[in-house]
């Protein structure tokens, strides 16, 4: 169980160094920024521009007296006059003094050394960061425990997902023990009674649950909610009275609002559960070991609950492993539709906003509760079943 | 004399047999052939093309089940204290006017009839003039035509893909008789925001979203099996760099990795600054879709080739100085291949959720291009669903189609191998 426990412990590191590189290297992709847009409104100026990228270490400044020895002598970006600086960091045109913003065309983007530099309207001189030491930039930070602050938000990654991952996780949670509670009797019922007609009803239903996309459940269940009044369309709590509620008043008003996106995620990812149970029943209500205990004359219900029961459901748990992935990716757009403040709703706003940090840390927080999922369900799986030794 | 001999029906054969034999497999089939071939031929089944849209006659209700008429209401007027103006409003009546088998007349008819939509002009409270679109005038009754002509449309359309078949000829549609007031439409589903026929737009949507489960499993199935089937039987460094690959990849939830890998191509441009055109961003999209499920197909080919390689025709093959690669391909592949196919029907679902997915948070296909992701926009805005719960028909559709292909790999499956287990997480 230690060498097991370490040697998950041991690999998790790497694989979040691996998924963060991945991750990072994909937002490089487009060349575009989360300031590429600030730089089109004709109101902002470039240097404004730049300076924000400094602030997050997209790119350096660079001394007016190191430009000179940095950077030396230079072509424009379309090939165009030579440049270089003075001792004092002033631009010069083919060794004569320039106005910065009247070359922009040639000395917005050049590279010289192998480096990517800016010289902005102003005449102020940054060097581009890359990929590569952006990435190592952030993974030192993020090894000391900073994720970065949000472009968006204005404040760190940590105070905007914090809730919001909390928030997931308690989505997730509620809809997983609905899926099971529902799954299990459910399995046992029908698997016990094979090929009658409540065998066959929990069939169409599993098949039902199998094949709605869950967008389109969500969406049935807005309508539903809105029909007939008994559940709040959407959100988590009551915007209004929140404020004026007493702390039980709160509990009840969030129960409220968590049941009907749970049963929606819970409901559709039931079936497979469910399929899986009514199997595994089946085979071992045919098994040695409970034609022997009905032979010796045990009832019925010790028969089904104690022999066969205890031995059918270990395989389940296997799948519970799997279903934590199923559950995240399910509850994605439950949680946009249905407007449940969660991370879903976070990583795609950041993905359209080119929040950086924000993405990085919501796509990292995700995979490790995908992993701890696992994780537990493999040890859960190991205390069950006796005959399964984790190392 | 020999005696007469019959051949045994060879394994597809059998294959076959048994399937046709599967009473649910075959509905599967049938809603997917019908599924298929109506967005093939979206372009002669569907009255309007996908971009076409009657500004006059936006928001028009579902004629399959029913349509609006204009109602009057009383309120208090703005202007003059004391005073009641009479306000028009759009009401819905459900299973009322729409799709009709009478004329104008009132006298019986097989033919189905719709009305023509008018516009009304009237004033609100503040005495300003407000319009009401595609209400429908219930004294008019036009008759829906066959096989009549209309614009000009693309048989075997795919995003501009050849090759370029033309007609004008539609399967249904209707004409406006010469001074008709109003607006000749049939929209079987209603009209979006712009005009367009919601229907229309439905299947060429499929176009799209069916197409896409298709290639990215041909694409996903050909690399699971290649690199699964080689790190299977090639073990070693090449098969330790794959497990890693594959499980980086199955760490991530799959849509946040999709939302991520479709949101980073999303900002791809051409050198000259131009965005990609809408035939590039369908190919990208089934680039992620493909890349991120690729992982798990090829594991499971792995663990098959696995325990395949220890067979005594592999051992024998190998003794006669078969090289590798034949072995791969000609003995442990072809035995992976029953199971590829279940898998790979099994997986479609996945590619249409995730085409749906990327589409409707608008990550995927852009307007005007339909897919029925992004038809499922229009449901995401909730005022707008509670009023007009129509617009979640694509919604019917990509059940359908997910069920059909369930019902269609279950019966495969049992065809197959009876005994197989596959496990198979909820699409999404």
């Amino acid at each position: 169980m230690t060498t097991f426990l370490l040697r998950r412990i041991l690999a998790l590191p790497p694989l979040l160094a691996a998924i963060s590189v991945f991750t990072y290297l994909l937002l490089g992709l487009s060349g575009r920024d989360y300031f590429a847009k600030l730089e089109e409104d004709p109101k902002v100026t470039q240097d404004y521009v730049m300076a924000l990228r400094a602030s997050v270490g997209k790119v350096v400044a660079v001394d007016p007296r190191d430009r000179a020895r940095e950077i030396g002598t230079f072509t424009g970006a379309d090939g165009g006059p030579q440049f270089s600086f003075d001792a004092e960091g002033n631009l010069l045109k083919d060794g004569v003094a320039t106005d910065a913003r009247h070359e922009q065309q040639h000395v917005k983007h050049f590279t010289a050394h192998g480096e990517a530099y800016t010289v902005t309207q102003q005449g102020k001189v940054y060097r581009w960061v890359g990929a590569v030491r952006g990435y190592f930039a952030w993974l030192s930070r993020a090894a000391r425990g900073d994720l970065g602050e949000s472009y968006q938000y204005k404040k760190s990654v940590g105070d905007v997902i914090a809730d919001k991952v909390w928030n997931t996780l308690k989505l997730s949670l509620v809809a997983l023990v609905i899926a099971w509670g529902l799954a299990i009797p459910l399995g046992v019922w029908s698997g016990t009674r094979p090929n009658s007609v409540v065998d066959h009803a929990c069939g169409a239903v599993a098949y039902f649950g199998l094949s709605i996309p869950t967008v389109f459940l969500a969406l049935l269940a807005v309508l539903f909610a809105y029909y007939t009044g008994w559940f709040p369309v959407g959100g988590m709590r009551d915007l209004v009275a929140w404020d004026r509620m007493t702390t039980g008043q709160r509990l009840v008003d969030s129960a409220h609002h968590l049941v009907l996106p749970a049963a929606v995620i819970g409901f559709s990812s039931m079936a497979g559960y469910m399929r899986q149970m009514r199997g595994q029943m089946v085979e071992t209500m045919s098994a040695d070991y409970v034609r022997t205990a009905r032979a010796k004359g045990v009832a019925t219900r010790t028969v089904t609950y104690r022999h066969a029961l205890r031995n059918a459901i270990n395989p389940l748990l296997t799948l519970l492993g799997f279903s934590i992935a199923g559950l995240l990716s399910g509850s994605f757009l439950v949680e946009v539709v249905m407007n449940w403040p969660g991370l879903a709703r976070v990583v795609v706003d950041a993905v359209f906003a080119r929040d950086e940090p924000l993405v990085m840390a919501s796509v990292l927080v995700a995979a490790l509760m995908l992993v701890v999922g696992n994780f537990l369900a493999d040890v859960l799986l190991a205390i069950a079943d006796p005959r399964i030794r984790l190392e | 004399m020999s005696a007469p001999t019959t051949k045994p029906a060879g394994p597809w054969r059998t294959l076959w047999r048994r399937l046709l034999h599967n009473r649910v497999a075959c509905v599967g089939g049938v809603i997917l052939a019908l599924l298929y071939l109506s967005s093939i031929f979206a372009g002669f089944v569907s009255p309007y093309r996908y971009d076409t849209g009657d500004r006059d006659a936006s928001r028009a209700g579902p004629m399959l089940f029913g349509g609006f008429v204009l109602q009057e209401r009383e309120v208090p007027s703005a202007e003059q204290p004391g005073k009641t103006v009479t306000l028009l409003e759009r009401r819905f009546t459900w299973f009322e006017g729409g799709i009709h088998f009478h004329d104008s007349r009132g006298r019986f008819s097989f033919r189905p009839h719709v009305h023509p939509l008018i516009e009304r002009e009237y004033a609100d409270e503040h005495g300003d003039r407000e319009y009401l679109r595609a209400v429908e005038d219930r004294s008019v009754s036009l008759p829906i035509e066959f096989f009549v002509q209309g614009e000009e449309h693309e048989l075997f359309s795919l995003l501009g893909f050849p090759p370029h078949i033309t007609g004008t000829t539609h399967l249904f549609g209707v004409r406006a008789p010469p001074g008709l007031n109003g607006r000749a439409h049939v929209f079987l589903l209603g009209s979006d925001a712009t005009g367009r026929d919601i229907f229309s737009r439905l299947l060429y949507g499929g176009q799209i979203s069916l197409s896409v489960g298709l290639v990215g499993v041909a694409i996903s199935m050909s690399l699971g099996m290649l690199f699964g089937g080689l790190s299977g039987y090639y073990g070693g460094v090449f098969d330790l760099v794959f497990q890693r690959v594959v499980e980086l990849i199955l760490s991530v939830p799959g849509l946040y990795l999709i939302i991520v890998v479709g949101g980073a191509l999303r900002g791809l441009q051409h050198a000259d600054g131009k965005p990609l055109d809408s035939r590039e961003i369908y190919l990208l999209i089934v680039v992620v879709l493909a890349f991120v499920y690729w992982a798990s197909i090829s594991r499971v080919i792995r663990g098959m080739v696995l325990s395949i390689k220890e067979n005594e025709y592999v051992t024998a093959a190998r003794a006669l100085g078969v090289p590798t690669v034949a072995i791969v391909v000609r003995h442990i592949l072809p035995n992976t291949l029953s199971f590829a196919i279940v898998t790979a029907t099994l997986s479609i679902p996945y590619y249409i959720l995730g085409e749906v997915a990327l589409s409707f948070l608008g990550l995927g296909i852009q307007d005007p291009e339909a897919s029925w992701g992004n038809l499922l926009r229009e449901a995401q805005e909730t005022s707008y669903l509670v009023r007009q719960p129509w617009v979640i028909a694509p919604g019917v559709f990509i059940f359908l189609a997910v069920m059909a292909f369930n019902f269609l790999g279950d019966g495969l499956r049992d065809a197959a191998d009876p005994k197989a287990v596959i496990h198979r997480p909820k699409a999404g």
